[in-house]
């Protein structure tokens, strides 16, 4: 286990705690995302403003990781104005522990809609364990038998595995 | 990229951080260790005006609301200022002003010690959760 994800599942079991460090998390995350996401679509702060009905100083305040007054109507014209979804919910804490864990600017950052959409049609929509999910076709790979050139002999430090039959290929 | 982070050193090799770390109650330390997460994982760059300047050149404070406003000190490096921030000392805001009386000061005196003799002056930052 990631050493970060297992020390937060620790920390979290103290609730004082662990509601401190998501609010101050989710602050920074949105404030680092606005500015992203602005950048992204290269956008003054100024422009941003425009479209979101804003003056350029409220969207500087909202960039700083120290401001903690979100709101959702707020939120709510920001998306509209950087064309983007918003999606507000509440999540169990294990959700939030690999969100923290995962945060990099590319993760941050979001799609055009129209390329978004775009990019969607060409996923292949398939029920897996109950659930909808989108599989993106580039990712699919060829797949290369292995081929040895000399047996492969079992060393001490091998384990022997404790059913066999998982070592057999399985034919579709 | 990681970055890598390190508590100041007294003369005595105590942890000097994590002394006042350990004096902050559960809701404050989970916000102290939030931006050091990101800081760790990220540096300052993703993070808009996370670290923020003080009156002494090259000493940052990074800046945690609450009931108590705290206000660490820190530095980029010393030794490495691309990899590796270094938490010089505990502070707190009150009223505007930094308490202790010239954190940025003593927290720059606390760097000069660290890069004179990083091998005894810093360790590897020690959470305190």
């Amino acid at each position: 286990m990631n050493e970060l994800v297992e020390r937060l599942t620790d920390e979290f079991s103290d609730k004082e705690y662990a509601h401190a460090y998501i609010e101050e998390h989710g602050n920074m995350i949105l404030a680092a995302q606005l500015k992203t996401l602005r950048e992204q679509r290269g956008l003054t702060q100024a422009r941003l403003a425009e479209l979101a009905g804003m003056k350029q100083e409220r969207i500087s305040a909202l960039e700083n990781v120290e401001y903690d007054a979100w709101t959702v109507k707020t939120l709510r014209k920001l998306a509209k104005a950087l064309d983007t979804g918003l999606q507000v919910s509440f999540v169990p804490f294990s959700a939030s522990i690999m969100s923290i864990v995962n945060v990099s600017r590319t993760n941050l950052e979001i799609l055009p809609r129209t390329d978004d959409l775009s990019s969607f049609r060409r996923h292949k929509i398939v029920m897996s364990s109950g659930h909808w999910k989108a599989i993106d076709g580039t990712h699919l790979a060829p797949v290369q038998s292995l081929v040895f050139h000399e047996p492969i002999q079992p060393t001490p430090s091998w384990q022997p595995l404790p059913n066999p039959q998982v070592t057999r290929a399985v034919g579709r | 990229m990681a970055f890598s982070l390190f508590d100041y050193c007294g003369a005595d090799r105590l942890n000097r951080f994590k002394e006042w770390t350990q004096t902050l109650q559960s809701a404050q330390r989970g916000k102290l260790n939030a931006k050091l997460d990101m800081l760790r994982l990220q540096g300052s760059d993703l993070f808009p005006e996370v670290l923020t300047g003080t009156d002494t050149p090259g000493i940052l404070k990074l800046r945690i609301k609450g009931n108590v406003q705290l206000r660490p000190m820190l530095c980029k490096g010393p030794i490495d200022v691309a990899k590796e921030f270094t938490l010089l000392l505990g502070a707190i805001e009150v009223d505007g002003r930094l308490k202790p009386n010239n954190a940025d000061k003593i927290a720059n005196m606390h760097k000069s010690e660290v890069k004179a003799d990083p091998d005894h002056r810093r360790i590897d930052h020690e959470r305190v959760s």
